[in-house]
């Protein structure tokens, strides 16, 4: 049942430069972790993309997907690129 | 820092995503540790709460899965996340809409904070 979104995770975290994949559910619980990533980081990785939609949208309601920010939290030697489109988050630690 | 403020700290951080309060009972439900938000439900202090779960979670680790670790309770309001700490439980009490995740993070936060008191606790038994 999860076969193609643990094959698609694998093929993200086998990319170059890619240290980590998380993937976080709409409740901030987390559906698959690779390579550094914690599960424990998706309820973070949600609570994020959550705050910053608020920031930038009116309402909670569907947008349309361009209305979505990517968020990149740069620290000194990496970063991670956190994205959510209305139901799950995805981060990626490079 | 005492353990009622580090807990009372870790607890308000959590009130800005949907926490409504955190209790640490013993399995009978007397509360040993309380915080709860301005609109925390009137009856979150029940004690049938947490003595609901010690027999939930006694029969949990029933199923042949090894201990049962927690158990989180959807209902249409409000969502509950109830932690073991034998001989405490962890409530934590949030928004049907809230990011469980972080509840259950906070959860497992409560139990490194509570170690010297379950600690102690274990001693005497």
């Amino acid at each position: 049942m999860d076969q193609e979104l643990n094959s698609t995770l694998d093929q993200i975290a086998s990319k170059e430069d890619v240290k980590g994949v998380l993937l976080a559910d709409e409740m901030g619980l987390c559906l698959g972790a690779r390579g550094i990533a914690k599960s424990d980081a998706a309820a973070n990785a949600a609570a994020i993309a959550r705050t910053a939609r608020e920031l930038a949208l009116p309402s909670l309601e569907d947008q349309d997907k361009s209305q979505y920010p990517t968020i990149t939290l740069a620290f000194e030697h990496s970063k991670v690129v956190i994205r959510n489109e209305g139901s799950f988050t995805l981060a990626i630690f490079m | 820092m005492g353990l009622e403020e580090t807990f009372e700290q870790s607890c308000r951080q959590v009130f800005p995503d949907g926490l409504k309060a955190g209790l640490v009972t013993d399995k009978d439900g007397v509360i040993i540790l309380k915080s709860a938000s301005m609109d925390a439900p009137m009856n979150v202090t029940d004690s049938t709460i947490p003595s609901t779960f010690a027999i939930a979670n006694n029969q949990a680790s029933k199923l042949g899965l090894k201990q049962n670790r927690f158990i989180v309770s959807m209902f249409d309001l409000y969502q509950v996340v109830q932690l073991d700490n034998h001989p405490l439980i962890i409530t934590l009490v949030g928004d049907a809409t809230a990011n469980t995740g972080l509840l259950i993070n906070l959860g497992h936060q409560i139990v490194d904070i509570t170690k010297p008191l379950v600690d102690a606790l274990q001693e005497r038994q």
